[in-house]
Protein backbone atom coordinates (compact mmCIF):
# COMPACT_ATOMS: atom_id res chain seq x y z
CA UNK A 1 0.00 0.00 0.00
CA UNK A 2 1.48 3.36 -0.95
CA UNK A 3 0.47 6.43 1.03
CA UNK A 4 0.81 10.03 -0.01
CA UNK A 5 3.34 12.09 1.99
CA UNK A 6 0.68 13.80 4.09
CA UNK A 7 -0.84 10.57 5.37
CA UNK A 8 2.65 9.19 5.95
CA UNK A 9 3.37 12.19 8.15
CA UNK A 10 0.13 11.70 10.05
CA UNK A 11 0.91 8.00 10.49
CA UNK A 12 4.40 8.83 11.75
CA UNK A 13 3.12 11.43 14.20
CA UNK A 14 0.41 9.11 15.43
CA UNK A 15 2.90 6.31 16.02
CA UNK A 16 5.29 8.63 17.84
CA UNK A 17 2.57 9.97 20.12
CA UNK A 18 1.28 6.47 20.91
CA UNK A 19 4.78 5.23 21.69
CA UNK A 20 5.52 8.20 23.92
CA UNK A 21 2.31 7.69 25.86
CA UNK A 22 3.11 4.00 26.20
CA UNK A 23 6.62 4.65 27.53
CA UNK A 24 5.46 7.42 29.85
CA UNK A 25 2.77 5.19 31.30
CA UNK A 26 5.06 2.22 31.76
CA UNK A 27 7.76 4.46 33.23
CA UNK A 28 5.32 5.98 35.72
CA UNK A 29 4.08 2.57 36.82
CA UNK A 30 7.60 1.24 37.30
CA UNK A 31 8.72 4.30 39.28
CA UNK A 32 5.64 4.26 41.46
CA UNK A 33 6.00 0.55 42.13
CA UNK A 34 9.67 0.87 43.05
CA UNK A 35 8.93 3.77 45.43
CA UNK A 36 6.16 1.80 47.14
CA UNK A 37 8.32 -1.31 47.38
CA UNK A 38 11.11 0.80 48.85
CA UNK A 39 8.85 1.67 51.79
CA UNK A 40 7.40 -1.80 52.39
CA UNK A 41 9.56 -4.09 54.54
CA UNK A 42 11.68 -6.17 54.48
CA UNK A 43 14.22 -3.41 53.88
CA UNK A 44 17.61 -4.24 52.51
CA UNK A 45 19.63 -1.40 53.91
CA UNK A 46 22.88 -2.94 52.83
CA UNK A 47 21.93 -2.85 49.15
CA UNK A 48 20.76 0.76 49.55
CA UNK A 49 24.04 1.76 51.22
CA UNK A 50 25.97 -0.04 48.52
CA UNK A 51 24.16 2.00 45.85
CA UNK A 52 24.64 5.24 47.80
CA UNK A 53 28.31 4.49 47.95
CA UNK A 54 28.43 3.82 44.21
CA UNK A 55 26.55 7.03 43.38
CA UNK A 56 28.67 9.10 45.77
CA UNK A 57 32.08 7.64 45.11
CA UNK A 58 31.63 7.42 41.35
CA UNK A 59 30.61 11.05 41.10
CA UNK A 60 32.37 12.98 43.85
CA UNK A 61 35.50 13.83 41.91
CA UNK A 62 33.71 14.92 38.77
CA UNK A 63 31.18 16.90 40.81
CA UNK A 64 33.96 18.77 42.62
CA UNK A 65 35.70 19.59 39.35
CA UNK A 66 32.47 20.76 37.77
CA UNK A 67 31.58 22.85 40.82
CA UNK A 68 34.95 24.62 41.07
CA UNK A 69 35.19 25.50 37.41
CA UNK A 70 31.56 26.53 37.10
CA UNK A 71 31.92 28.85 40.09
CA UNK A 72 35.22 30.17 38.74
CA UNK A 73 34.12 30.89 35.20
CA UNK A 74 30.80 32.31 36.31
CA UNK A 75 32.68 34.69 38.62
CA UNK A 76 34.92 35.81 35.78
CA UNK A 77 31.88 36.67 33.69
CA UNK A 78 30.12 38.43 36.52
CA UNK A 79 33.18 40.53 37.42
CA UNK A 80 33.55 41.53 33.79
CA UNK A 81 29.95 42.61 33.64
CA UNK A 82 29.59 44.23 37.07
CA UNK A 83 32.82 46.28 36.80
CA UNK A 84 31.24 48.36 34.08
CA UNK A 85 28.90 49.92 36.59
CA UNK A 86 31.07 49.51 39.72
CA UNK A 87 28.91 46.85 41.31
CA UNK A 88 31.82 44.63 42.41
CA UNK A 89 30.33 44.27 45.88
CA UNK A 90 27.47 42.27 44.33
CA UNK A 91 29.77 39.66 42.74
CA UNK A 92 29.80 37.35 45.81
CA UNK A 93 26.02 37.23 46.34
CA UNK A 94 25.37 36.82 42.63
CA UNK A 95 27.72 33.87 42.35
CA UNK A 96 26.38 32.26 45.52
CA UNK A 97 22.75 32.68 44.47
CA UNK A 98 23.37 31.27 41.02
CA UNK A 99 25.36 28.32 42.37
CA UNK A 100 22.89 27.27 45.05
CA UNK A 101 19.68 27.92 43.16
CA UNK A 102 20.57 26.79 39.69
CA UNK A 103 24.08 25.85 38.63
CA UNK A 104 24.86 23.52 41.54
CA UNK A 105 21.75 21.34 41.32
CA UNK A 106 21.49 21.23 37.53
CA UNK A 107 25.13 20.73 36.58
CA UNK A 108 25.66 18.18 39.36
CA UNK A 109 22.64 16.21 38.18
CA UNK A 110 23.74 16.30 34.56
CA UNK A 111 27.22 15.08 35.49
CA UNK A 112 25.86 12.32 37.72
CA UNK A 113 23.45 11.28 34.96
CA UNK A 114 26.37 10.80 32.59
CA UNK A 115 28.29 8.89 35.19
CA UNK A 116 25.72 6.96 37.22
CA UNK A 117 22.39 7.04 35.35
CA UNK A 118 24.08 5.56 32.31
CA UNK A 119 25.82 2.94 34.45
CA UNK A 120 22.49 1.93 35.98
CA UNK A 121 20.98 1.53 32.52
CA UNK A 122 23.97 -0.48 31.31
CA UNK A 123 24.04 -2.75 34.34
CA UNK A 124 20.32 -3.50 34.37
CA UNK A 125 20.13 -4.04 30.65
CA UNK A 126 23.02 -6.47 30.63
CA UNK A 127 21.34 -8.28 33.53
CA UNK A 128 18.20 -8.36 31.45
CA UNK A 129 19.75 -9.80 28.29
CA UNK A 130 21.75 -12.41 30.22
CA UNK A 131 18.54 -13.51 32.00
CA UNK A 132 19.81 -12.48 35.45
CA UNK A 133 16.58 -10.57 36.02
CA UNK A 134 14.56 -13.68 35.14
CA UNK A 135 16.76 -15.63 37.53
CA UNK A 136 15.85 -13.22 40.35
CA UNK A 137 12.16 -13.59 39.55
CA UNK A 138 12.33 -17.39 39.59
CA UNK A 139 14.11 -17.31 42.94
CA UNK A 140 11.22 -15.27 44.34
CA UNK A 141 13.30 -12.09 44.54
CA UNK A 142 11.26 -9.23 43.07
CA UNK A 143 13.74 -7.52 40.72
CA UNK A 144 12.00 -4.15 41.10
CA UNK A 145 12.41 -4.21 44.86
CA UNK A 146 15.86 -5.73 44.82
CA UNK A 147 17.42 -3.79 41.91
CA UNK A 148 15.44 -0.61 41.24
CA UNK A 149 14.21 0.60 44.64
CA UNK A 150 17.71 0.86 46.16
CA UNK A 151 19.01 2.73 43.12
CA UNK A 152 16.21 5.28 43.20
CA UNK A 153 16.59 5.78 46.94
CA UNK A 154 20.32 6.27 46.49
CA UNK A 155 19.67 8.88 43.79
CA UNK A 156 17.20 10.81 45.97
CA UNK A 157 19.52 10.81 48.99
CA UNK A 158 22.88 11.33 47.35
CA UNK A 159 22.12 14.10 44.85
CA UNK A 160 21.42 16.75 47.52
CA UNK A 161 24.66 15.78 49.26
CA UNK A 162 26.66 16.02 46.04
CA UNK A 163 24.91 19.29 45.21
CA UNK A 164 25.85 20.74 48.60
CA UNK A 165 29.46 19.85 47.82
CA UNK A 166 29.21 21.45 44.38
CA UNK A 167 27.63 24.60 45.86
CA UNK A 168 30.43 24.92 48.41
CA UNK A 169 33.35 24.34 46.04
CA UNK A 170 31.65 26.52 43.41
CA UNK A 171 31.53 29.50 45.77
CA UNK A 172 35.07 28.71 46.83
CA UNK A 173 36.20 28.68 43.19
CA UNK A 174 34.45 32.01 42.69
CA UNK A 175 36.09 33.43 45.80
CA UNK A 176 39.56 32.47 44.58
CA UNK A 177 38.94 34.01 41.16
CA UNK A 178 37.57 37.17 42.77
CA UNK A 179 40.67 37.56 44.93
CA UNK A 180 42.87 36.90 41.90
CA UNK A 181 41.01 39.66 40.09
CA UNK A 182 41.72 42.09 42.93
CA UNK A 183 38.31 42.18 44.61
CA UNK A 184 38.05 42.69 48.36
CA UNK A 185 37.84 39.21 49.98
CA UNK A 186 35.87 40.36 53.00
CA UNK A 187 33.27 42.04 50.86
CA UNK A 188 32.81 38.94 48.66
CA UNK A 189 31.98 36.84 51.70
CA UNK A 190 30.06 39.24 53.91
CA UNK A 191 27.60 40.38 51.26
CA UNK A 192 26.78 36.69 50.62
CA UNK A 193 25.54 36.39 54.19
CA UNK A 194 23.51 39.57 53.84
CA UNK A 195 21.77 38.69 50.62
CA UNK A 196 21.58 34.94 50.04
CA UNK A 197 18.80 33.41 52.14
CA UNK A 198 18.80 29.87 53.40
CA UNK A 199 15.70 29.22 51.30
CA UNK A 200 17.83 29.56 48.17
CA UNK A 201 19.98 26.70 49.37
CA UNK A 202 17.06 24.52 50.48
CA UNK A 203 15.17 24.95 47.25
CA UNK A 204 18.27 24.03 45.29
CA UNK A 205 18.69 20.89 47.37
CA UNK A 206 15.03 19.91 46.95
CA UNK A 207 15.42 20.31 43.20
CA UNK A 208 18.48 18.10 43.25
CA UNK A 209 16.61 15.35 45.14
CA UNK A 210 14.01 15.38 42.37
CA UNK A 211 16.78 15.27 39.75
CA UNK A 212 18.30 12.33 41.63
CA UNK A 213 14.98 10.52 41.39
CA UNK A 214 14.73 11.33 37.68
CA UNK A 215 18.21 10.18 36.70
CA UNK A 216 17.99 6.91 38.66
CA UNK A 217 14.44 6.02 37.65
CA UNK A 218 15.05 6.81 33.97
CA UNK A 219 18.32 4.85 33.99
CA UNK A 220 16.60 1.87 35.61
CA UNK A 221 13.59 2.06 33.30
CA UNK A 222 15.77 2.05 30.18
CA UNK A 223 17.82 -0.86 31.50
CA UNK A 224 14.92 -2.89 32.81
CA UNK A 225 12.97 -2.91 29.55
CA UNK A 226 15.91 -3.52 27.22
CA UNK A 227 15.42 -5.86 24.29
CA UNK A 228 17.77 -7.50 21.89
CA UNK A 229 21.28 -8.44 22.97
CA UNK A 230 24.41 -6.33 23.25
CA UNK A 231 23.06 -3.77 20.81
CA UNK A 232 20.10 -3.22 23.13
CA UNK A 233 22.47 -2.53 26.03
CA UNK A 234 24.18 0.30 24.14
CA UNK A 235 20.90 1.75 22.98
CA UNK A 236 19.36 1.79 26.44
CA UNK A 237 22.42 3.54 27.89
CA UNK A 238 22.22 6.34 25.33
CA UNK A 239 18.47 6.69 25.76
CA UNK A 240 18.85 6.85 29.52
CA UNK A 241 21.25 9.79 29.31
CA UNK A 242 19.34 11.74 26.68
CA UNK A 243 15.92 11.25 28.29
CA UNK A 244 17.19 12.06 31.78
CA UNK A 245 18.90 15.24 30.51
CA UNK A 246 15.73 16.47 28.90
CA UNK A 247 13.59 15.51 31.90
CA UNK A 248 15.98 17.28 34.29
CA UNK A 249 16.04 20.49 32.27
CA UNK A 250 12.26 20.54 31.78
CA UNK A 251 11.72 19.62 35.43
CA UNK A 252 14.10 22.36 36.47
CA UNK A 253 12.11 24.96 34.59
CA UNK A 254 8.82 23.79 36.07
CA UNK A 255 10.14 23.62 39.63
CA UNK A 256 11.88 26.97 39.40
CA UNK A 257 8.71 28.57 38.12
CA UNK A 258 6.79 27.15 41.06
CA UNK A 259 9.38 27.69 43.82
CA UNK A 260 10.89 31.11 43.30
CA UNK B 1 5.43 -29.54 49.76
CA UNK B 2 5.33 -32.94 48.12
CA UNK B 3 6.35 -33.07 44.50
CA UNK B 4 3.35 -31.77 42.54
CA UNK B 5 1.83 -33.14 39.38
CA UNK B 6 2.26 -30.62 36.58
CA UNK B 7 -0.17 -30.68 33.68
CA UNK B 8 0.21 -28.51 30.61
CA UNK B 9 -2.89 -28.15 28.47
CA UNK B 10 -3.07 -26.69 24.97
CA UNK B 11 -0.39 -24.04 25.57
CA UNK B 12 0.01 -21.55 22.73
CA UNK B 13 2.57 -18.80 22.32
CA UNK B 14 3.59 -16.58 19.42
CA UNK B 15 6.32 -13.97 19.14
CA UNK B 16 5.09 -11.44 16.61
CA UNK B 17 3.90 -13.62 13.75
CA UNK B 18 6.20 -16.51 14.65
CA UNK B 19 4.03 -19.19 16.22
CA UNK B 20 6.37 -21.13 18.53
CA UNK B 21 4.03 -23.19 20.71
CA UNK B 22 0.99 -24.46 18.81
CA UNK B 23 -0.90 -26.24 21.56
CA UNK B 24 1.46 -28.06 23.92
CA UNK B 25 -0.28 -30.73 26.00
CA UNK B 26 1.55 -33.10 28.32
CA UNK B 27 1.82 -34.26 31.89
CA UNK B 28 4.92 -34.17 34.06
CA UNK B 29 5.14 -37.15 36.39
CA UNK B 30 5.57 -36.17 40.05
CA UNK B 31 8.70 -37.38 41.81
CA UNK B 32 10.18 -38.57 38.52
CA UNK B 33 12.78 -37.48 36.02
CA UNK B 34 11.00 -36.07 32.98
CA UNK B 35 12.97 -35.31 29.84
CA UNK B 36 11.81 -32.78 27.27
CA UNK B 37 13.68 -33.20 24.02
CA UNK B 38 13.51 -31.67 20.60
CA UNK B 39 15.63 -29.91 18.03
CA UNK B 40 17.22 -26.56 18.62
CA UNK B 41 14.77 -23.67 18.28
CA UNK B 42 11.66 -25.83 18.75
CA UNK B 43 10.64 -23.90 21.85
CA UNK B 44 11.90 -26.08 24.71
CA UNK B 45 13.26 -23.13 26.67
CA UNK B 46 10.04 -21.24 25.98
CA UNK B 47 8.04 -24.11 27.52
CA UNK B 48 10.26 -23.96 30.59
CA UNK B 49 9.79 -20.21 30.91
CA UNK B 50 6.04 -20.75 30.91
CA UNK B 51 6.30 -23.46 33.56
CA UNK B 52 8.28 -21.11 35.80
CA UNK B 53 5.90 -18.20 35.23
CA UNK B 54 8.49 -16.07 33.43
CA UNK B 55 6.39 -15.92 30.27
CA UNK B 56 2.65 -15.59 29.85
CA UNK B 57 0.95 -17.89 27.37
CA UNK B 58 -1.36 -16.52 24.70
CA UNK B 59 -3.76 -19.28 25.70
CA UNK B 60 -3.78 -22.63 27.46
CA UNK B 61 -3.37 -23.81 31.03
CA UNK B 62 -0.57 -24.91 33.33
CA UNK B 63 -1.61 -26.75 36.47
CA UNK B 64 0.54 -27.41 39.52
CA UNK B 65 -1.76 -29.86 41.32
CA UNK B 66 -4.84 -27.66 41.85
CA UNK B 67 -3.20 -24.32 41.07
CA UNK B 68 -3.52 -22.83 37.59
CA UNK B 69 -0.62 -20.48 36.92
CA UNK B 70 -2.35 -17.75 34.91
CA UNK B 71 -5.11 -17.40 37.53
CA UNK B 72 -2.85 -17.78 40.56
CA UNK B 73 -2.68 -15.10 43.25
CA UNK B 74 0.79 -13.51 43.42
CA UNK B 75 1.18 -14.90 46.93
CA UNK B 76 0.56 -18.48 45.74
CA UNK B 77 2.91 -17.92 42.83
CA UNK B 78 5.60 -16.70 45.22
CA UNK B 79 5.09 -19.74 47.46
CA UNK B 80 5.36 -21.99 44.42
CA UNK B 81 8.55 -20.27 43.30
CA UNK B 82 10.22 -20.97 46.62
CA UNK B 83 9.69 -24.66 45.77
CA UNK B 84 11.28 -24.31 42.33
CA UNK B 85 14.83 -24.43 41.12
CA UNK B 86 15.71 -23.46 37.56
CA UNK B 87 18.98 -23.92 35.77
CA UNK B 88 19.06 -21.45 32.87
CA UNK B 89 20.54 -22.59 29.59
CA UNK B 90 23.27 -19.93 29.82
CA UNK B 91 23.56 -19.97 33.58
CA UNK B 92 22.19 -16.47 34.28
CA UNK B 93 24.73 -16.05 37.08
CA UNK B 94 24.89 -12.66 38.81
CA UNK B 95 28.18 -11.23 37.64
CA UNK B 96 28.26 -8.62 40.38
CA UNK B 97 28.56 -11.42 42.94
CA UNK B 98 31.24 -14.04 43.56
CA UNK B 99 30.69 -17.72 42.79
CA UNK B 100 29.94 -18.54 46.42
CA UNK B 101 27.56 -15.58 46.79
CA UNK B 102 25.73 -16.70 43.66
CA UNK B 103 25.15 -20.17 45.04
CA UNK B 104 24.18 -18.90 48.49
CA UNK B 105 21.99 -16.10 47.09
CA UNK B 106 18.55 -17.75 47.53
CA UNK B 107 19.35 -18.71 51.13
CA UNK B 108 20.71 -15.24 51.84
CA UNK B 109 17.88 -13.42 50.11
CA UNK B 110 15.10 -15.28 51.88
CA UNK B 111 17.03 -15.18 55.16
CA UNK B 112 16.72 -18.93 55.52
CA UNK B 113 19.96 -19.57 57.35
CA UNK B 114 22.78 -17.48 58.72
CA UNK B 115 25.25 -16.11 56.20
CA UNK B 116 27.89 -18.52 57.55
CA UNK B 117 25.70 -21.58 57.12
CA UNK B 118 24.63 -20.46 53.65
CA UNK B 119 28.28 -20.13 52.65
CA UNK B 120 29.11 -23.54 54.07
CA UNK B 121 26.23 -25.08 52.14
CA UNK B 122 27.37 -23.36 48.95
CA UNK B 123 30.92 -24.61 49.42
CA UNK B 124 29.67 -28.14 49.94
CA UNK B 125 27.54 -28.08 46.79
CA UNK B 126 30.41 -26.63 44.77
CA UNK B 127 32.66 -29.38 46.04
CA UNK B 128 30.15 -32.05 44.99
CA UNK B 129 30.25 -30.50 41.52
CA UNK B 130 34.04 -30.60 41.31
CA UNK B 131 34.50 -26.91 42.09
CA UNK B 132 36.05 -27.11 45.55
CA UNK B 133 37.43 -23.76 46.66
CA UNK B 134 35.81 -21.82 43.81
CA UNK B 135 33.65 -19.76 46.21
CA UNK B 136 35.66 -16.50 46.15
CA UNK B 137 36.18 -16.54 42.37
CA UNK B 138 34.57 -13.98 40.10
CA UNK B 139 31.87 -15.18 37.73
CA UNK B 140 33.65 -13.70 34.69
CA UNK B 141 36.66 -15.95 35.33
CA UNK B 142 34.60 -19.14 34.85
CA UNK B 143 34.69 -21.36 31.78
CA UNK B 144 31.41 -22.43 30.16
CA UNK B 145 31.44 -25.77 31.93
CA UNK B 146 32.19 -24.15 35.28
CA UNK B 147 29.42 -21.59 34.83
CA UNK B 148 26.98 -24.38 34.16
CA UNK B 149 27.93 -26.21 37.32
CA UNK B 150 27.80 -23.08 39.48
CA UNK B 151 24.33 -22.36 38.09
CA UNK B 152 23.40 -25.97 38.85
CA UNK B 153 24.56 -25.53 42.44
CA UNK B 154 22.45 -22.37 42.76
CA UNK B 155 19.38 -24.22 41.45
CA UNK B 156 19.90 -26.98 44.03
CA UNK B 157 20.74 -24.91 47.09
CA UNK B 158 17.15 -24.45 48.29
CA UNK B 159 16.50 -28.19 47.92
CA UNK B 160 13.40 -27.45 45.85
CA UNK B 161 10.56 -29.89 45.23
CA UNK B 162 10.51 -29.05 41.53
CA UNK B 163 13.70 -28.80 39.50
CA UNK B 164 13.99 -27.50 35.97
CA UNK B 165 17.23 -27.99 34.06
CA UNK B 166 17.68 -26.31 30.69
CA UNK B 167 20.38 -28.31 28.92
CA UNK B 168 22.47 -29.06 32.01
CA UNK B 169 25.22 -30.87 30.12
CA UNK B 170 25.49 -28.92 26.86
CA UNK B 171 29.01 -27.56 26.59
CA UNK B 172 30.49 -29.98 29.12
CA UNK B 173 33.06 -32.62 28.22
CA UNK B 174 31.85 -36.26 28.36
CA UNK B 175 33.37 -36.95 31.76
CA UNK B 176 31.76 -33.89 33.35
CA UNK B 177 28.41 -34.40 31.69
CA UNK B 178 28.43 -37.97 33.00
CA UNK B 179 29.01 -36.57 36.49
CA UNK B 180 26.24 -34.00 36.13
CA UNK B 181 23.82 -36.66 34.89
CA UNK B 182 24.74 -38.82 37.85
CA UNK B 183 24.21 -35.89 40.19
CA UNK B 184 20.76 -35.19 38.77
CA UNK B 185 19.76 -38.82 39.30
CA UNK B 186 21.24 -38.73 42.77
CA UNK B 187 19.52 -35.49 43.79
CA UNK B 188 16.18 -36.76 42.52
CA UNK B 189 16.49 -40.00 44.49
CA UNK B 190 17.57 -38.22 47.65
CA UNK B 191 14.91 -35.49 47.54
CA UNK B 192 12.05 -37.14 45.68
CA UNK B 193 11.72 -33.94 43.62
CA UNK B 194 9.90 -33.59 40.34
CA UNK B 195 12.63 -33.07 37.78
CA UNK B 196 12.28 -31.70 34.26
CA UNK B 197 15.36 -31.85 32.06
CA UNK B 198 15.73 -30.34 28.62
CA UNK B 199 18.36 -32.18 26.68
CA UNK B 200 19.96 -32.99 23.37
CA UNK B 201 21.82 -35.94 24.83
CA UNK B 202 19.94 -39.03 23.64
CA UNK B 203 22.03 -41.54 25.57
CA UNK B 204 21.52 -39.70 28.87
CA UNK B 205 17.85 -39.27 28.08
CA UNK B 206 17.26 -42.96 27.56
CA UNK B 207 19.16 -44.04 30.67
CA UNK B 208 18.05 -41.36 33.17
CA UNK B 209 14.49 -40.58 32.19
CA UNK B 210 11.33 -41.99 33.71
CA UNK B 211 9.41 -40.25 30.95
CA UNK B 212 10.48 -38.72 27.66
CA UNK B 213 8.43 -36.06 25.84
CA UNK B 214 9.38 -34.77 22.44
CA UNK B 215 8.42 -31.39 21.03
CA UNK B 216 8.17 -31.04 17.27
CA UNK B 217 6.61 -28.24 15.25
CA UNK B 218 5.16 -26.58 18.33
CA UNK B 219 3.48 -29.70 19.72
CA UNK B 220 4.30 -32.67 21.91
CA UNK B 221 4.39 -35.61 19.51
CA UNK B 222 5.11 -38.30 22.11
CA UNK B 223 5.27 -38.67 25.87
CA UNK B 224 6.27 -42.10 27.12
CA UNK B 225 8.73 -44.13 29.22
CA UNK B 226 12.08 -44.45 27.41
CA UNK B 227 11.60 -48.12 26.42
CA UNK B 228 8.30 -47.22 24.76
CA UNK B 229 9.57 -43.92 23.35
CA UNK B 230 12.55 -45.66 21.74
CA UNK B 231 10.34 -47.83 19.56
CA UNK B 232 7.76 -45.15 18.70
CA UNK B 233 7.06 -45.51 14.98
CA UNK B 234 6.78 -41.73 14.41
CA UNK B 235 9.41 -41.01 11.73
CA UNK B 236 10.40 -37.68 13.34
CA UNK B 237 11.24 -39.51 16.58
CA UNK B 238 13.25 -42.17 14.80
CA UNK B 239 15.17 -39.55 12.85
CA UNK B 240 15.90 -37.60 16.02
CA UNK B 241 17.10 -40.76 17.79
CA UNK B 242 19.32 -41.63 14.84
CA UNK B 243 20.74 -38.11 14.76
CA UNK B 244 19.38 -37.38 11.30
CA UNK B 245 18.06 -33.96 10.22
CA UNK B 246 14.31 -33.30 10.27
CA UNK B 247 12.36 -33.49 7.05
N1 LIG C 1 11.65 -13.56 24.17
C1 LIG C 1 11.55 -13.95 22.89
N2 LIG C 1 11.20 -13.08 21.93
C2 LIG C 1 11.07 -13.47 20.65
N3 LIG C 1 11.32 -14.73 20.20
C3 LIG C 1 11.69 -15.65 21.10
C4 LIG C 1 11.83 -15.32 22.50
N4 LIG C 1 12.21 -16.43 23.15
C5 LIG C 1 12.30 -17.40 22.22
N5 LIG C 1 12.00 -16.95 20.99
C6 LIG C 1 11.96 -17.74 19.76
O1 LIG C 1 11.26 -18.94 20.01
C7 LIG C 1 11.88 -20.03 19.34
C8 LIG C 1 12.17 -21.13 20.32
O2 LIG C 1 13.21 -20.73 21.19
P1 LIG C 1 13.78 -21.67 22.34
O3 LIG C 1 12.68 -22.06 23.24
O4 LIG C 1 14.91 -20.93 22.94
O5 LIG C 1 14.31 -22.94 21.55
P2 LIG C 1 15.02 -24.23 22.16
O6 LIG C 1 14.09 -25.36 21.88
O7 LIG C 1 16.30 -24.38 21.41
O8 LIG C 1 15.23 -23.99 23.61
C9 LIG C 1 13.12 -19.48 18.68
O9 LIG C 1 12.82 -19.29 17.32
C10 LIG C 1 13.35 -18.14 19.34
O10 LIG C 1 13.90 -17.23 18.43
MG1 LIG D 1 16.86 -23.64 24.69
Amino acid sequence: MSLNPASKLVAFLGKTVLESVFHLGRYSLLSLRSLILAIIPPWRLRTVFRQMELVGVNSLFVVILTGIFTGAVFTLQVIYGFRRFSAESMVGPTVATAMTRELGPVLTSLMVTGRVGSAMAAELSSMKVSEQIDALTVMGADPVKYLISPRILAGIVMLPLLTAVADAVGVLGGYLVAIGKGLDPGQFASRIEDIVVIGDVYNGLIKSAVFGFILASVGCYMGFYTRGGAEGVGRSTTHAVVCAYVAILVGDFIMTAIMF
Amino acid sequence: MAAPTIVVYNLKKSFGDQEVLKGITFKILPGCINFLIGRSGEGKSVVLKHLTGLMRADSGEIWFDNLELSAAHPRDLQALRLQMGLLFQDGALFDSLSVGENVAFPLWFHRITTVKKAQAKAEQLLEELGLAGAGPRKVVSLSTGERKRVALARALVMEPAILFFDEPTTGLDPLLSGQVDELIGHVQKRSGATVVVISHDIAATLTLADQVSMIYDGQIIASAPPQVFKVDPNPEIQKFLAGEPAS
